[in-house]
């Protein structure tokens, strides 16, 4: 119940009214009437309408009755009245709404007052009025006199009732034309069976008898004649003048018109529960469709149902009911039918269901995990939940001494799961707690994973040059080269692993030595150690990077690592360098190729140069070709000079320019000579044109002049040559050399034919 | 429900209930000052204004009179004057009768006034007893936005009905709104 319809049910019935739910509405009776008011209330919009039948029936909206409706909506506060054709009834309402208040009992006793007043002041007028019985001026003067007589309280005179068409008057009658005793005339306008008109049309045709009223207080001129306004239904179907105006039903032919019947409440329900009670006939409508053939079919549908259920019930049963009679019969039917034995993981299910969440709940899980992996993740989530702030320690409890392997191993990744692994220095912990519990195995599981945890995401430095003290085996090994990388740190990380070496051997050793190359803080000799020690295969692999980053960093410890004892290992190392081309292993080589004990060496060494094509490599590879020492080893010399022909011909000859240069010793000089002779290139025969000439002593002039000299017999080089004729000319004439003079006057002259 | 037996019998007495016009007239002037509305008394207890809620509403000339000798208090707003001498057609009057059918808070009617007729809309206020004030101001705001709204919504239909167009224009109307 509403809490404003509450209210007003309350307070109307406080008031003596009776009130009842009607409709999605309200009734009230109890009126001294007797004719039931109908109120709504929307509680959204907060407006109680009242409603209630004042004149009843009105068959024709005329436009009298429009002007006396008018007079009564302006004059009549609180209460307006409309036509309802539908009722064919006039009705009067009345209206409570407020925005911010509730109806106090004053508002709602108006409502209902209202329309009691009106249906005593104005219903009547308004009657007459409708029936043409009057005219709306009428109302003026009857409610002129009804505010004269100071009518305050209404309802204290005799009961007023709707009212109603039978209640026309007399002089109505007349103009009708109605003799007393004939048949009674209604509102609904003359009876069919004497085909009579419709009053509505009588009485145009009277209407002029009808004197011309005056004009109404406000009309000018006065209304329009009574005959000249053509009465209007709001269907606007002009009725046929044979027809009644009604357009509901009409009696039948000779059925006499009594008073309108209306349907009252009562007798719609006694008609309702009349019908109810009615016996229905039962007939059966399928007896004609049904045959033997379906009948039979239905029989055997039938037994065969219960046939069936009986098999069943038998199979399962069997030996419990009949002690094995019929094993045969249903021998290999029973199998299909066991016993429902419960399945035990179904039962193991509902045993952990049942278990108290805790430790033992998780053990159990960690251990045995249930198929179902959401009862599984069920259990293990409550189990953590009922653990609380112990949980963690719980697990590290269990990682560290569960003798179960799947138990550490699922403790470890719930441990990591809940996040406790980033903890800071969480997973050093729970590793030094395996370690003193009892030392992993090799490829233990747990340890594994903090380990590759650890080598993911390092630790600090000083965390893992703590942790060195207590790690053994694959743990301190991995720690170890954890603390084996250059950078920030470096120094310190080398100090600790310095200060390790003398405690360890063997392997151990060299994987601190290893570490402590990789620091780029150890010794000049670690690299030439490391490179002694695991030899010639290390260096291929894991060695090799630690090697060319030692060049960068380290080239002590390359030039080092160079003079290591054994030939083959000096050799992959000068390969190594020599692969990766860099400009920073030349001087390495060169030096090896200078002074390094084995012949092979140091022929791979150059051979090595060459291909690296190095013009930083052309002044050494020039040193060794005019090295007295090598100048019995023609296959020696032959790789030099092939390697030093493999460097770009351009970039030899700027090389060896530089070493023409007055500033540098002569016996240098005379090697870049005779390295430019060697070369037997245009870039080689121009620069001892240009500056091999002109080089101060007279010595290397000769020299010169003799490379040019036997040059000019290679055919490739003669144009070259000839490019020097002036300078050929030049030293011809002015040279302060005798000697050098006839040997350009002689190269000079093979060129041109005749003498400078 | 109660007893038949024990309740009184219902009395209708307007009068009593509706107050005396004095008080609610004075309410009603101090309510409209709250709402700062500038009125203009016309004699016999009856105030005029022109009120809009909004710049997006045309205002609407209402009228508070006291039709009766009682606090009921009538708010009269002007939809629109026939022309002097012209008689509100068939289908107006139609027309208005549907508005007073289907809008109960409202009543429609034509006003004959000095010089010709006016079709007005009106709402009726019912004093409250209870209260300090009989009338208080959001309900007279209430109720005059109201009457610029039907004058927005049926002013123009109800025009077009007297020139000629059927009664049926205004059901659109409130057809549309509905």
């Amino acid at each position: 119940m509403k809490s404003l319809e509450s209210a007003v049910i309350s307070e109307l019935e406080r008031q003596g009214l009776f009130v009842e739910h009607d409709r999605g509405g309200l009734q009230l009776s109890g009126l001294p009437d007797g004719d039931p008011i109908s109120i709504w209330v929307d509680e959204t919009e907060r407006v109680i309408r009242a409603e209630s039948t004042i004149c009843y029936p009105i068959d024709d909206f005329s436009p009298e009755l429009c002007r006396a409706m008018d007079y009564v909506n302006r004059t009549r506060a609180g209460v307006g009245v409309s036509y309802r054709e539908a009722n064919r009834s006039l009705v009067a309402s009345t209206a409570w709404t407020s925005p911010n208040r509730d109806p106090a009992p004053n508002q709602l006793h108006l409502l209902v007052g209202l329309l009691v007043q009106m249906k005593e002041r104005d219903a009547p007028g308004l009657m007459r009025v409708a029936e043409g019985d009057a005219g709306w001026e009428e109302l003026v003067d009857e409610g002129a006199s009804a505010t004269a007589s100071g009518l305050s309280s209404i309802g204290e005179g005799p009961a007023t009732k709707i009212i109603r068409g039978n209640d026309a008057t007399e002089r109505f009658r007349e103009l009708m034309g109605i003799a007393d005793g004939e048949g009674e005339l209604t509102s609904r306008g003359g009876t069919p069976a004497d085909e009579r008109p419709s009053a509505k049309w009588r009485r145009d045709s009277v209407a002029s008898e009808v004197a011309h009223r005056g004009a109404g207080a406000g009309y000018e001129g006065g209304g329009p004649a009574f005959d000249e306004i053509p009465t209007r239904k709001l269907d606007a179907a002009p009725p046929s003048s044979d027809a009644s105006t009604r357009r509901f039903d009409e009696p039948a032919a000779g059925e006499e018109h009594g008073e309108p019947k209306r349907l009252s409440r009562q007798a719609l329900q006694i008609a309702v529960s009349q019908t109810e009670n009615v016996e229905l006939k039962h007939y059966d409508y399928t007896a004609s469709r049904r045959s033997l053939g379906r009948r039979l079919l239905k029989f055997f549908g039938v037994v065969g149902a219960i046939g069936l259920v009986f098999f069943i019930f038998a199979s399962y049963y069997q030996n419990t009911l009949t002690g094995g009679a019929f094993q045969g019969l249903f021998g290999d039917f029973g199998d299909w039918f066991e016993s429902a034995t419960t399945d035990p993981a179904e039962e193991e299910a509902k045993r952990r269901d049942a278990m108290a969440a805790g430790l033992d709940l998780l053990i159990l899980e960690l251990d045995d995990p249930l198929p179902d992996a959401a009862a599984h993740e069920r259990h293990v989530a409550r189990s953590l939940e009922a653990l609380g702030d112990e949980a963690r320690a719980k697990l590290q409890d269990l990682v560290a001494r569960s003798a179960s392997a799947e138990v550490r191993r699922g403790a470890f990744s719930l441990w990591r799961a809940e996040g406790y692994s980033r903890r800071p220095g969480a997973r050093l912990a729970l590793l030094e707690r395996l370690h003193a519990e009892t030392p992993p195995a090799e490829g233990d599981p747990v340890a594994r994973g903090l380990l590759s945890s650890l080598r993911e995401q390092p630790p600090e430095d000083p965390e893992l040059i703590e942790a060195l003290g207590w790690a053994e085996g694959p743990t301190w090994r991995t720690f170890v080269k954890l603390l084996g990388r250059p950078g920030d740190g470096a120094e310190a990380r080398a100090e600790a692993l310095t200060a390790w070496r003398p405690k360890v051997e063997g392997e151990e050793a060299l994987l601190v030595l290893e570490a402590l190359v990789r620091t780029e803080h150890g010794p000049a000799a670690g690299l030439r150690q490391l490179i002694a020690a695991r030899g010639v295969e290390w260096l291929g692999g894991a060695g090799e990077a630690l090697a060319l980053r030692a060049l960068e960093s380290r080239p002590d410890a390359v030039a080092e690592a160079l003079e290591v004892e054994d030939d083959e290992v000096r050799l992959a190392l000068v390969e190594l360098l020599a692969d990766e081309g860099e400009a920073a292993a030349v001087p390495h080589l060169a030096e090896v190729v200078r002074g390094d004990p084995s012949r092979r060496v140091r022929m791979r060494t150059v051979r090595a140069l060459g291909n690296m094509r190095a013009p930083g490599a052309t002044w050494p590879l020039a040193v060794e070709l005019t090295r007295e020492a090598n100048a019995e080893d023609s296959q020696l010399l032959d790789e030099l000079l092939i390697a030093l022909r493999k460097i770009p011909g351009e970039q030899t000859a700027a090389e060896l320019r530089e070493h023409l240069s007055a500033e540098t010793p002569p016996k240098q000089r005379y090697f870049a000579v005779k390295t430019l002779e060697q070369l037997e290139t245009a870039d080689a025969v121009l620069v001892l044109i240009q500056d091999g000439l002109d080089d101060a002593d007279e010595r290397l002039r000769r020299a010169a002049l003799a490379a040019l000299s036997r040059l000019q017999g290679v055919a490739t080089l003669k144009s070259t040559i000839d490019q020097g004729l002036s300078e050929f000319r030049r030293i011809a004439r002015n040279d302060e050399s005798e000697q050098v003079r006839a040997m350009a006057g002689r190269i000079y002259k093979r060129i041109t034919g005749h003498d400078p | 429900m109660p007893d038949p037996a024990q309740q009184d019998v219902f009395v209708a007495d307007v009068a009593k209930h509706a107050g005396e016009a004095l008080r609610v007239y004075n309410d009603l002037r101090g309510a409209l000052r709250e709402l700062d509305v500038r009125t203009q008394e016309v004699g016999n207890r009856e105030l005029t204004t022109d009120f809009t809620p909004s710049p997006s509403y045309e205002p609407i000339t209402v009228r508070f009179l006291f039709p009766e000798a009682h606090g009921l208090v009538a708010a009269e707003g002007l939809l629109f004057a026939l022309p002097p001498g012209e008689e509100p057609t068939e289908d107006l009057r139609i027309g208005l009768n549907y508005l007073n059918q289907e809008l109960g808070t409202f009543s429609f009617y034509v006003a004959p006034v000095e010089g010709g007729s006016e079709v007005v809309v009106r709402q009726d206020l019912l004093p409250n007893l209870n209260q300090r004030s009989s009338l208080h101001p959001r309900e007279i705001k209430h109720a005059m936005t109201g009457l610029c709204a039907q004058k927005a919504i049926f002013a123009g239909p109800l025009q077009r009905v007297q020139e000629g167009h059927s009664w049926r224009f205004v059901k659109e109307a409130l057809k549309a709104i509905r």
